[in-house]
């Protein structure tokens, strides 16, 4: 029986995913975590722990792991254990991307050189460190530009600036998002840094693809219909097929492949963003996993088969081309934060889920937590999915859903108050 | 006389339920012979079979406890023998200096500390707290709200001051681990397996594993406190949980989660997008 280990940060939306994919294999699974986990004694070696922080120790601990139980494939579910993945994969001779494909792929910077080197269509960018002197910066910027941080996903602390005030203000927001000590921890070296980039306007698409030996195949192309012009950039709406002339779409599978090149991944999922406008296909940002969040759950493909399926098909040496997606179109909310503070109950979730064409609504931030929103924020309220005939009708379905919800958040203030209340009151 | 016996999930206890009334309410619990002399015939037989080295009576139902290398085929027959011994002798199990069950001093003990410690800070986390019984080492509380996901705490808290707690289990859970379904064999395997290998585990994490049904061999089980809602559940239950049932008892096929997830108010491990990487 084929052995497979996932590597799992604890912080992950992935994992019930890959884990359903990885039991419906049927291959013997191992799990490696950055934290030790309290049944890792239960599970008679199929948990255990990695470090992902410390990648020498953390391929080591997976060389002995392959040592005792002889791995066919290790699989990095999400960004903080891709890097990790694909070194180890490499030490042991499994099948990989490049790791310094997947860390060009991981840090925005190296990204933008890469592309550029290659020739591909990039803005003026420029690496600016935490102690560098942003008033002195912002009288060289390209406006509008766009400052974001080296390694963040998901749009976090990226901010537009259209003038020098704002890319001082914008400037010192990020920084200030970057030292803080569990952000700081978790990106090392690339928290030391701000990115800035001549802003794209445009219409902006995301890819999922597979890379088979070297060979894109592209899964699915999502329309992000919501505008994105900042000065935030939280993600909200995904919707598959996008709307695109068959010419566009095709220029879109073009410009990922030139940009899977120019990194030099060669397997395993990516997720890529592109902008298009008047000057062609631009882009954004390319990471080397599949798509984030729960979002995975709105791709369906013939027999039946989910994405996390065929990441972990592909793994273990599947070679057969990815099949196509259902027909039809699906779409997915990430169910923006209205405000910060106290999450203290959501209305409206049944009425959500029967507008017709709405497949489920999950609320993904317990009852009681604090909100954050973006840029700072590192978490969606939840997920609504949608699946219909077509494009429109998926996302009239996904607004319609999200229009019924409605989320009661108090003050952190009025927070403080309620749990005084509560302690006055209690018996 | 038809006397049953049954695993508590303790391998060192062995409930033994002689089909008629023990103290007919209340628990007493005894460790010391020569309290056992004074305050209970019955007891005070129990203790002196070799290798007996506590006993509690509950309203129907004697618990002992043997001794750690004792062996229950040595021990049993004898403690049966001294149960049939009492009964046909006809003496009460409690002399009539025992007070009544309010006078247990482990129960009063762990009712003010529940009172006046942990009421407080449990209604400030958001949620409330009752207790309602001691039996057999187990504290037996009614659990709203947040303090569900306060149990570990609550039970280390109480393990803390008074000894005799083995843990806390919730009332509801109390009430379902008497129906039949859940004293058969197998039910009876996956408990000691959640007693003693993965509820001690799952404690640091302020989570608890509830066994809800057993059928048609497979385990329906529920996630709470600090598993409910974690991000890490469905690995926990699938390396750990599942793995140590199925190990421990082969006949279990199947290990299925029946939480609502959506409903975990203190998750250990929360989702988010921190885009940590190791670079």
């Amino acid at each position: 029986m084929a052995r497979l280990l996932l590597l799992v940060p604890t912080t992950s939306y992935r994992a019930p995913d890959f884990m359903a994919a990885a039991a419906r294999l049927g291959v013997e699974v191992i799990v490696g975590c950055e934290a030790a986990q309290p049944a890792a004694p239960l599970s008679a070696g199929g948990l255990v722990a990695v470090d992902f922080r410390n990648p020498n120790r953390g391929i080591a601990q997976i060389a002995d792991l392959d040592a005792a139980r002889p791995l066919d494939a290790i699989v990095g579910v999400d960004d903080a254990s891709v890097p990790i993945a694909a070194r180890a994969a490499a030490a042991l001779g499994l099948p990989h991307n490049p790791p310094a494909a997947v860390a060009a792929s991981g840090d925005k910077h190296a990204f933008r050189r890469a592309l550029a080197a290659a020739g591909l269509p990039t803005p003026p960018f420029r690496r600016l460190g935490l102690g560098a002197d942003p008033a002195a910066a912002a009288r060289r910027a390209p406006y509008p530009c766009v400052l974001k941080p080296l390694a963040l996903s998901a749009s976090r602390g990226v901010i537009r600036a259209d003038d020098a005030a704002g890319f001082v203000a914008a400037f010192a927001r990020i920084a200030t998002l970057l030292r803080r000590p569990e952000v700081a921890a978790g990106l090392g070296r690339l928290g030391q840094a701000i990115l800035v980039e001549g802003f794209i306007p445009g219409r902006e698409v995301a890819l999922e693809g597979l890379l088979v030996a070297g060979r894109l195949h592209v899964l699915a192309l999502f329309d992000k219909p919501d505008p994105l012009d900042g000065p935030f950039f939280e993600e909200t709406l995904y919707v598959t097929p996008a709307r695109l002339a068959p010419e566009a779409r095709e220029a879109v599978a073009a410009m990922a492949r030139r940009t899977v090149a120019a990194l030099g991944l060669r397997e395993g999922p990516v997720h890529a963003e592109f902008r298009l406008n008047a000057a062609g296909v631009w882009p954004i940002e390319m990471a080397a996993r599949s798509i984030g969040g729960l979002c995975s759950r709105t791709l369906r493909f013939a027999t039946g088969l989910a994405l996390e399926d065929l990441i972990l098909r592909r793994a273990l040496g599947e070679t057969a081309p990815p099949p196509p997606p259902l027909e039809g179109a699906a779409g997915v909310m990430m169910i923006p934060i209205p405000a910060s503070g106290r999450l203290v109950r959501v209305d409206g979730i049944e009425q959500a889920r029967a507008v017709p064409g709405i497949e489920d609504v999950r609320i993904t931030v317990p009852i009681g937590q604090v909100l954050v929103p973006w840029p700072e924020g590192d978490r969606y309220l939840g997920f609504v999915f949608a699946r219909g005939d077509d494009p429109d009708t998926v996302e009239a379905a996904l607004r319609a859903a999200h229009a019924r919800l409605s989320f009661a958040i108090e003050s952190v203030a009025e927070a403080i108050d309620a749990s005084r209340r509560r302690t006055e009151t209690a018996p | 006389m038809f006397i049953q016996t049954e695993s508590t999930g303790d391998a060192n206890r062995l409930r033994v339920k002689p089909g008629r009334a023990v103290t007919g309410s209340g628990r007493v619990h005894f460790d010391d012979p020569a309290d056992a002399a004074e305050a209970s015939p019955l007891a005070a037989r129990l203790l002196a079979v070799p290798g007996i080295v506590a006993v509690a009576l509950g309203p129907d139902e004697i618990v002992v406890t043997r001794r750690a290398e004792a062996d229950w085929s040595d021990l049993k027959p004898e403690v049966l023998r001294a149960v049939v011994a009492h009964y046909l002798e006809g003496g009460p199990a409690l002399s009539a200096a025992v007070g009544a069950p309010e006078a247990d001093e482990a129960a009063a003990q762990l009712r003010e500390l529940i009172e006046t410690r942990i009421r407080p800070t449990v209604a400030q986390a958001g949620g409330a707290v009752e207790f309602r019984g001691f039996e057999d080492g187990i504290v037996v509380l009614a659990l709203e709200g947040r303090a569900a996901g306060l149990k570990g705490g609550i039970e280390n808290m109480l393990r803390h001051y008074v000894p005799e707690v083995r843990a806390v289990r919730e009332a509801e859970e109390h009430e379902r681990l008497k129906s039949p379904a859940m004293n058969t064999s197998q039910a009876l395997a996956v408990r000691q397996v959640l007693d003693q290998e993965v509820n001690p585990a799952v404690a640091g994490h302020g989570g608890n594993i509830a066994l809800l049904d057993v059928k048609d061999d497979v385990a329906y089980i529920r996630l709470e406190g600090g598993c409910q809602g974690c991000g890490m559940a469905d690995v926990t239950l699938k390396q750990g949980v599942e793995a140590a049932i199925r190990r421990a008892v082969p006949s279990i096929v199947a290990v299925r989660d029946t939480t609502d997830h959506a409903g975990g108010e203190n998750p250990y491990f929360q989702p988010g997008k921190s885009g940590m990487t190791p670079f």
